[in-house]
């Protein structure tokens, strides 16, 4: 298996010194670097907000830290996923968005962005875990308003 | 979406816990999972945010590893996981940048229909920290509970909901064998619980004669069908059930009703202020009924794991009941004080009248003694022994901390006597408008 402690000599992710606290329980063999993968995610309608590129762990202190998969990024294959995934989440929590976000967004990763896994088949979801020094605000751009205010 | 007001910080009553992980969801922390002191799973669901995001609203509820594996592997939908929790008792808290706000503790009556999650079904690839929950609370095949498993598969050859009394350790307990009068005070304690519990379904809160105990004996009786050797477990079913559809239009059953009842009690009764709070709720034979049967328990020395399984639904319902819950549990109730009114509508002859105070004795199957309401003193003289009269009686059922029967105190506040052919043909002239003194004197 190719833990978190062997990647990080290799190239280093932008919180190694979180992801490093799981050791063995972080199984990275499935991560890796993409060419070109359009992605897309949940942010809020400035893409410059400072929440749109944070992981979980580091957005919402109170959530259990089991895992290293918290220090990654969500993305989605599609926007249709991205939105109904969104659409879903919103349902029952009018004022959800306020947590998750409004809009959708896209933008290609690249060998440079850092390393992420195949996507569910399920929902299309899947972890990106970010290279140190990377701009993703920079990368990506709004498609779609999902929630009105 | 309206906003529950939750004012003032309620004691939580699911004591400490620690976190085990995220059931929900990879991209937010919606539903998540602890242990408190007794390895029961509390589960923590996200509601929504308010105040312009500045307050996030939460509710807590206590689980078992049954209906946390159904929910997990996609038997039951996230509202009925939700529905199913332990004593109906659920705790709130608004929380503002990880400071408790404000805080209430809330029972399923009074419960915000609109913070149920939707019926959504799951499935293990969704939880989040899998690992961390499945071995956590032994869900993994091969680490269940042998003893649960084995009463669950019984109860579904039964086809019947099944209690199981497993007496784990005490004094007179040993494996396959338990000493005869212990064994015997535990079954008559439970079914007599069992029973009064039943009559706050069939006939309601208040006293209930033989005769309408006969006429729903089937529905309030159980038997003891199986026994297994660990300790020692028996298992109890009803003799009979009522089904039918409840307001949520969900399928519901009678005995269903009665364990829901019993493990309300058990949940709510381990915290005094709760239970003090929600007395009302229960008559107090179901009360008293509880109380002996936990006084049992306690005063044997013995632990009991107590659980109810339903195989069509495949809900489980359980509770520990060690020497040290059941002596905290014994305590609350022995200070608890609750008085319940109920209006009695009696028709019979009266038996003896005192003049001088009011004192009445009036036959109506049995007898019923109380006084007559002050407005009603004067012309009470006119009354006779022998025609009939239909009555109106205010009964007060008070609750005496340390004593076993509750004190009964009945004020008539109106009669008409009957006809032959059984019509009201002459009322009291006074019939009381206010408050029957009995109400008033005790404030």
């Amino acid at each position: 298996m190719l833990s978190a402690d062997s990647i990080s000599y290799a190239q280093p992710f932008k919180y190694q010194a979180q992801i490093d606290e799981f050791k063995e329980k972080c199984d990275l063999n499935e991560f890796h670097e993409y060419e070109a993968r359009t992605s897309y995610r949940w942010v809020y309608e400035d893409i410059n907000d400072e929440r749109n590129f944070l992981p979980v762990y580091a957005r919402f202190n109170d959530r259990p830290k089991s895992q290293c998969a918290g220090w990654a990024l969500s993305m989605y294959k599609t926007p249709e996923q991205a939105k109904e995934r969104l659409e879903y989440f919103s349902k029952d929590k009018p004022k959800a968005y306020l947590r998750l976000g409004t809009h959708t967004a896209v933008g290609v990763l690249e060998r440079a962005d850092g390393r992420s896994e195949p996507a569910s088949e399920k929902d299309g979801h899947f972890n990106h875990f970010e290279y140190p020094d990377q701009n993703l605000a920079a990368k990506f751009e709004i498609v779609e308003c999902v929630v009105v205010i | 979406m309206s906003d529950l007001q939750i004012r003032g910080r309620a004691i939580n009553p699911f004591g400490d816990y620690q976190a085990v992980g995220l059931l929900l969801y990879a991209e937010y922390p919606s539903t998540t999972l602890f242990i408190d002191n007794e390895g029961q799973p509390i589960v923590r669901e996200w509601i929504d945010c308010y105040d312009n995001g500045r307050i996030d609203k939460y509710f807590y509820f206590k689980t078992n590893s049954n209906n946390l594996n159904l929910f997990i592997e996609g038997e039951i939908n996230h509202r009925a996981f939700v529905k199913a929790a332990e004593g109906r008792l659920y705790y709130f808290e608004d929380i503002n940048s990880k400071e408790i706000v404000v805080s209430s503790s809330i029972f399923t009556s009074d419960f915000p229909v609109e913070y149920y999650p939707g019926e959504v079904f799951i499935s293990p690839e969704e939880v989040v920290d899998v690992d961390e929950i499945y071995s956590t609370f032994r869900l993994y095949a091969d680490e269940k509970n042998i003893l649960d498993e084995q009463v669950k598969n019984i109860a579904t050859d039964e086809g019947s909901e099944t209690y199981n009394l497993h007496i784990r350790e005490g004094h007179g307990v040993g494996y396959g064998k338990i000493k005869t009068d212990l064994y015997g005070r535990i079954l008559v304690n439970f079914d007599s619980l069992f029973q009064e519990a039943a009559i706050d379904q069939f006939v309601g809160k208040g006293t209930a004669s033989k005769k309408e105990r006969a006429k729903h004996d089937k529905y309030i009786n159980t038997e003891v069908f199986y026994n297994i050797a660990a300790s020692y477990s028996v298992l109890i079913k009803p003799i009979d059930r009522l089904s039918f559809i409840n307001s949520d239009g969900e399928e519901d059953t009678s005995s269903g009703r009665i364990a829901q009842t019993i493990f309300n009690l058990i949940n709510q009764s381990t915290t005094g202020k709760i239970i003090n709070d929600r007395a009302s709720d229960y008559s107090p034979r179901v009360i008293n009924a509880y109380r002996t049967f936990i006084q049992n328990i306690k005063e044997s020395g013995i632990d009991l794991d107590f659980s109810w399984y339903n195989p069509e639904s495949r809900i489980m319902h359980s509770a520990s009941l060690t020497h040290e819950k059941t002596t905290s549990i014994f305590s609350n109730i022995e200070s608890l004080t609750s008085t319940t009114e109920e209006q009695l509508s009696k028709i019979g002859k009266f038996e003896h009248i005192n003049c001088t105070t009011g004192y009445f004795g009036f036959l109506s199957g049995e007898i019923i003694n109380g006084y007559f309401d002050l407005p009603l003193r004067e012309q009470m003289r006119q009354v006779n022994f022998v025609d009939a009269y239909e009555v109106k009686i205010s009964r007060l059922t008070t609750l005496i901390p340390g004593k076993t029967e509750p004190r009964i105190e009945n004020t008539l506040t109106a009669y008409f006597k009957r006809s032959t052919s059984g019509e009201a043909t002459q009322s009291s002239e006074q019939e009381s408008k206010t408050p029957p003194s009995n109400v008033r004197r005790l404030g």
